[in-house]
């Protein structure tokens, strides 16, 4: 149907003025409904420091970008278990953003996630996390200093061996890779660790959160072990089983006895032939 | 028990794969492990049962057997397993049935131990069999093995039975040896489950080819100096 017929018929009007409704507040709305949330960006250091930033949407107006309790949480395993870093608030005097600082340990990438837990200044309910990944620089020079000792103790009806293991400190700090989030986040707010009251923080200065990462073997195996030490630990584990073997090879009644020659049988043979 | 038991044997007691050092270990730790003297490494253990049937279990202490052998086996041949080692009380044996490689377990009250300085070593690709003595060849010979739709099965197995055959000039030969091999082809032959033997022939001019069944065939004269000399759970390792 031609556009001139269109505005002639009164249903074509009626389609033309609702066309027109949807493209007007249409683009007004898409970006109400996809804002009011925190943004975080983090980075992470060959010395195991990590960095975040937290920053409010870039709302039309001050109320709407002002939280009074946004949180700051990070995991170490890809999300299953979240540790709360930092808290601050989104307000005209820090200007929307706040940042601060915790120590990963040992591990090599980081997840950061940001939530807002109250309503912004404009009544706007929070709307979900944001999230942001972090990884360690690929060019961090190893050193192994020693700095905890553990110790296995494995007894056995007839040995003890101990091992010794040290866990290593990584030094030297490159640039830091900052991953950039999503500028929209459709996830639903996650329930894990989140069960600290509010805080009631002032405005500044930022937060600066230390959180320690140890990583003790358990169970006897060392997730962080260089693979010199696992080939000792393995070497370790062979000989301790030969010394077992050789025990119990010990208790056993030596064989004396010689075997004869077969005794033949007489019978006609089934064999493949 | 030699290493035969822990990889693949090469005449002369040398293990295929190993460097002399590790050679030296795996041949100390193998004779820990069953309680035997060899300077060789070439010394097996044979279990004749001792009672007239005989469980076999799946590992020590379990609640029951997975298998009853009669004893003396149909054929009225003695039940003779080879020994692949030693605990308290039990013995891992190697087993005379399918599927080729089978292993279980057997109270040390149902056998009699008894070392076994012989082995035999069959290699297809040179079609030889060589008969060893505590490390040392002492019988060499030309053997006629599985064709290639046929095939020899490969691996550790062992003299499970020794057969006098009626007819010394038939095509078994005088002497037929049971293995505890079976073809992967054949499931019955001429009456019987496809088991592999090591028997006479009466087409000596087959030797030193890939023309039988799965058995492997020597001359006549050979599988009767064989029978006189090798005991039941002699090693058989077959190659390619």
């Amino acid at each position: 149907m031609h556009l001139r017929a269109l505005r002639r018929s009164f249903g074509g009007r009626r389609l033309l003025a609702f066309a027109g409704l949807v493209a007007v507040f249409g683009v007004w709305f898409v970006p109400m409904a996809s804002a009011h949330n925190a943004l975080v960006t983090a980075s992470l250091a060959c010395n195991g420091s990590a960095k975040f930033t937290a920053t409010a949407w870039a709302g039309p107006s001050a109320a709407s970008r002002t939280n009074t309790d946004v949180r700051v949480f990070d995991s170490t395993d890809n999300g299953s278990t979240w540790t709360q870093v930092g808290t601050g608030q989104f307000n005209q005097a820090n200007g929307f953003t706040f940042s601060g600082t915790f120590s990963v340990g040992s591990a090599k990438t980081i997840r950061v996630r940001v939530q807002e837990f109250a309503n912004w200044g404009d009544g706007v309910k929070p709307v979900g996390p944001d999230y942001a990944n972090a990884s360690g620089p690929s060019n961090c020079t190893t050193t192994t200093t020693p700095t905890t000792t553990t110790t296995h103790t494995t007894t056995t009806p007839t040995t003890t061996t101990t091992h010794t293991t040290t866990t290593p400190t990584t030094t030297t700090t490159p640039p830091a890779t900052t991953t950039t989030p999503p500028t929209t986040t459709t996830t639903p707010p996650t329930t894990t660790t989140t069960t600290t009251p509010p805080t009631t923080t002032t405005a500044s200065p930022p937060p600066v959160t230390t959180r320690t990462t140890t990583t003790t073997p358990a169970g006897g195996s060392a997730p962080f072990l260089p693979p010199a030490q696992v080939a000792a630990a393995k070497r370790a584990a062979g000989v301790l089983a030969a010394t077992r073997r050789k025990a119990a090879a010990a208790k056993l009644k030596k064989v004396t006895a010689h075997a004869k020659p077969a005794s033949a049988v007489a019978g006609s043979a089934h064999f493949t032939g | 028990v030699s290493a035969q038991t822990h990889g693949r044997v090469r005449p002369g007691g040398g293990v295929r794969g190993l460097r002399r050092p590790a050679l030296a270990l795996a041949i100390f730790v193998s004779c820990a492990a069953f309680g035997v003297s060899s300077a060789s490494g070439a010394t097996s253990i044979a279990a004749q049962a001792t009672v007239a049937s005989v469980p076999v279990f799946a590992a020590p202490n379990a609640k029951r057997p997975f298998r009853v052998f009669a004893n003396p086996s149909a054929d009225g041949s003695p039940l003779v397993f080879l020994v692949r080692r030693r605990v308290h009380g039990w013995v891992q044996v190697r087993l005379p049935i399918r599927p080729n490689g089978s292993l279980g377990w057997v109270r040390t009250t149902s056998v009699s131990l008894a070392l076994n300085a012989y082995s035999v070593t069959v290699s297809l690709r040179e079609h030889r069999i060589t008969v060893w003595k505590s490390g040392r060849a002492i019988t060499r010979a030309p053997a006629a093995v599985g064709r290639s739709a046929l095939p020899t099965p490969t691996g550790t197995f062992y003299i499970a039975e020794l057969l006098r055959q009626a007819n010394p000039a038939g095509s078994y030969g005088p002497y037929a040896f049971g293995l505890s091999a079976y073809s992967t082809v054949l499931y019955s032959f001429g009456g019987g489950p496809g088991q592999i033997g090591i028997h006479g022939t009466n087409e000596p001019r087959l030797l030193g080819t890939s023309a039988s069944h799965g058995c492997i065939r020597v001359a006549n004269a050979v599988i009767a100096r064989l029978a006189m000399m090798l005991p039941l759970g002699t090693p058989v390792v077959i190659t390619r």
